[in-house]
């Protein structure tokens, strides 16, 4: 008798906001503590918004969508434990994380269900047996640079410096292939230096790029070092363009480098542009809720959401047929643009280029 | 021959600050014998506090590491009394231990208030770059070494004229002498873990305004600067100026010359070889 009165209260503890036949669980798994976190939280907001807005509308097959999250730290090891907690809870699919190092971390803990990121661009990921379960809405870092260096030639540059974060496969990945595609497209590459993200003094390296003739600079960072770099490469009177990718989608840059006119002549690709009708009133709805402007991160996670949840409403019960609809999926039309997915879970999309003027962003292509 | 001279005067200024952190290592070092690993953890608190100053108060350099220092000075007192002070008879190791769970508590405390996102000094901070003949100078650095040299000699001519100082050095050399002429050691403690974390705080400051501010920040300033601290002799306090500047330059040369992600393998070789070389005359 004890026992049973014991279970109860476990049951009434644990069991959450509604008896399991009532509720479908999603789960998030993102940065949402830890130097990354801006990208996590910002991606949980999305699908916060995208679950809120299904609930509205009177839940998937009948069901209330609830969240499970799982705080990766910004650490691998955190993103693997919290995949696997995250399916042993019963999710039907998993958004995020949103940086490729913690999507590796979380297909190699094995999870048997979806796992959709919003964000993760390394063209590594989902290589073998992982890649069954992995999907991404985003577009790969060889995509991703290349688009970039066939913008960069048709913005009229030549000679470019590439700066390149030693520890991050993003940073590698990307620059390689904006180097191919701007040599393809009649550029030359002046020079190649490295830094490391954890410095936070690059004059010495910044200095030393005077041997170089160049118009302009790729550097492919997160940014929180990226921006610092570019701060110190200002007030040395470095006024070559920056040309970087899309982590550089944060309001943080503006933080770092509060001064507008150093934030002139940084150019980035991103995953959608912030203009357009549809994503205003996203931006609307999402800056009620949650009182700021959404970047790529939360308009991915939102559409991420919303991609895995009309599969479950088309009729994915069990997580082998919610993946084949997914992969089915043509034309999905998200926030952030539509998409389809290719042969390896990969989404084809329109690499858009931002560029930064007088503080304020701009779709230029 | 510019480029050199340019990543010299670089160096030296960088070094500078690494020098005011080094400062309080020592002067914690030399009163009461223990490492206070916590150091870089006040610095970054400094930061923090000179930022609040400066957004909300609308301080300049001056106000901000006033600001920083009151606070960065309060919290040494307060670390002295939590984590230290109980700990006095205890092994060293012991006080060390906790000196590193402080360290820890102050970290991810700051990361709850102010979350890990990278913060910046407002933009009046960023002083502008100017050239002097072929010479690059970074007007930041300039002033962050000036104000470093400053603090340094006035904490020099404090420790050779005022009888607070002069009480600081007997405790320094003889505690028990010390105490036997009338000195009160736990207040001469606690001054000098107020000026050390001070002086911290004006380095933070200086730190925050050339890079940006995280919570993690004083792990990788504070190591260096105590990597600074044991090769200018820790206790002393021009060798801590001397050790911060030479791991600067070495920095800096090495960064500019050898490939940026080298530096700091570079640096440190640099500092075990120092420390090999004249390991004989070491005093510790």
């Amino acid at each position: 008798m004890r026992w049973c009165a014991l279970t109860a209260a476990v049951l009434i503890l644990f069991g959450g906001c509604a008896a399991p036949k009532e509720e479908l669980r999603i789960g998030v798994v993102a940065e949402l503590s830890g130097p990354l976190s801006a990208y996590g939280r910002a991606c949980l907001d999305g699908v916060r918004l995208a679950v809120a807005e299904w609930n509205e509308n009177g839940g998937v097959r009948g069901k209330t969508v609830c969240i499970r999250t799982a705080d990766t730290r910004s650490q691998s090891g955190e993103a693997a434990l919290g995949a696997l907690r995250l399916q042993s809870e019963g999710v039907c699919g998993i958004i995020g994380p949103t940086t490729s190092t913690g999507v590796k971390a979380a297909l190699a803990a094995g999870p048997d269900i979806p796992l959709i990121s919003p964000t993760a661009t390394a063209d590594s990921i989902g290589e073998g047996d992982s890649g069954d379960w992995f999907f991404r809405i985003c577009y790969t870092d060889s995509a991703q640079g290349s688009a970039m260096g066939e913008y960069a030639r048709r913005l009229g540059f030549c000679r470019a410096v590439l700066l390149v974060d030693s520890g991050s496969d993003y940073s590698r990945g990307i620059s390689r292939a904006f180097a191919r595609s701007f040599q393809a497209g009649g550029g030359r590459i002046a020079g190649t230096e490295y830094y490391t993200a954890t410095d936070a003094d690059f004059t010495a390296l910044l200095t030393g790029l005077s041997r170089y003739q160049y118009d302009c600079i790729y550097l492919p960072g997160y940014y929180a070092e990226a921006g610092l770099l570019i701060r110190q490469a200002r007030q040395l009177g470095i006024d070559a363009a920056f040309l970087s990718g899309d982590a550089f989608d944060s309001p943080f840059l503006s933080r770092i480098i509060p001064d507008p006119a150093q934030l002139d002549g940084i150019y980035y690709t991103n995953h959608c542009a912030p203009e357009g009708e549809e994503t205003a009133s996203f931006a609307r709805r999402f800056e009620t809720a949650f009182g700021y402007v959404p970047g790529a991160y939360a308009i991915l996670g939102y559409d991420a959401a919303n991609w895995l949840l009309s599969a479950v409403e088309e009729g994915g019960q069990t997580p082998g047929a919610i993946r084949d609809l997914l992969e089915k999926s043509r034309e999905f039309r998200g926030v952030g643009g539509s998409f389809s997915i290719d042969g390896e879970h990969n989404a084809k999309k329109q690499v858009r280029l931002i560029r930064i003027c007088r503080g304020e962003r701009e779709t230029v292509i | 021959m510019e480029e050199l001279v340019t990543q010299l005067v670089n160096g030296l200024q960088l070094g500078a600050v690494y020098g005011l952190i080094a400062l309080g290592y020592s002067l914690v070092f030399g009163v009461m014998k223990l490492i206070n690993f916590a150091h870089g953890e006040v610095m970054m608190v400094g930061s923090y506090a000179g930022l609040l100053a400066a957004r909300h108060l609308g301080t300049g350099f001056p106000g901000s590491i006033l600001a920083a220092m009151i606070a960065a000075g309060l919290l040494g007192i307060l670390l002295e009394r939590c984590a230290y002070y109980p700990l006095r008879n205890a092994p060293p190791l012991a006080a060390m231990v906790s000196a590193l769970g402080a360290s820890l508590i102050l970290q991810y405390g700051c990361m709850l208030i102010f979350s890990a996102d990278p913060m910046g000094y407002p933009a009046r901070f960023h002083l502008p770059t100017f050239r002097l003949g072929p010479f690059l100078f970074s007007g930041q650095k300039l002033v962050a070494a000036l104000v470093a040299i400053l603090i340094c000699g006035g904490l020099s001519l404090f420790l050779k004229y005022t009888p607070a100082g002069r009480a600081m050095r007997a405790v320094a050399s003889d505690p028990l002498g010390a105490a036997l002429c009338g000195i009160r050691e736990d207040r001469v403690r606690r001054m000098a873990f107020f000026l050390g974390s001070a002086l911290a705080g004006a380095a933070g400051v200086l730190y925050g305004a050339m890079y940006t501010v995280t919570p993690l920040m004083g792990a990788s300033a504070g190591l260096k600067a105590f990597c600074g601290a044991v090769v200018g002799g820790i206790g002393s306090i021009p060798g801590a100026m001397g050790g911060g500047l030479l791991l600067g330059v070495a920095e800096s040369l090495a960064g500019a010359y050898i490939g940026a992600v080298w530096k700091d393998c570079i640096a440190f070789l640099l500092m075990t070889v120092v420390l090999l070389l004249r390991k004989n005359r070491e005093r510790v």
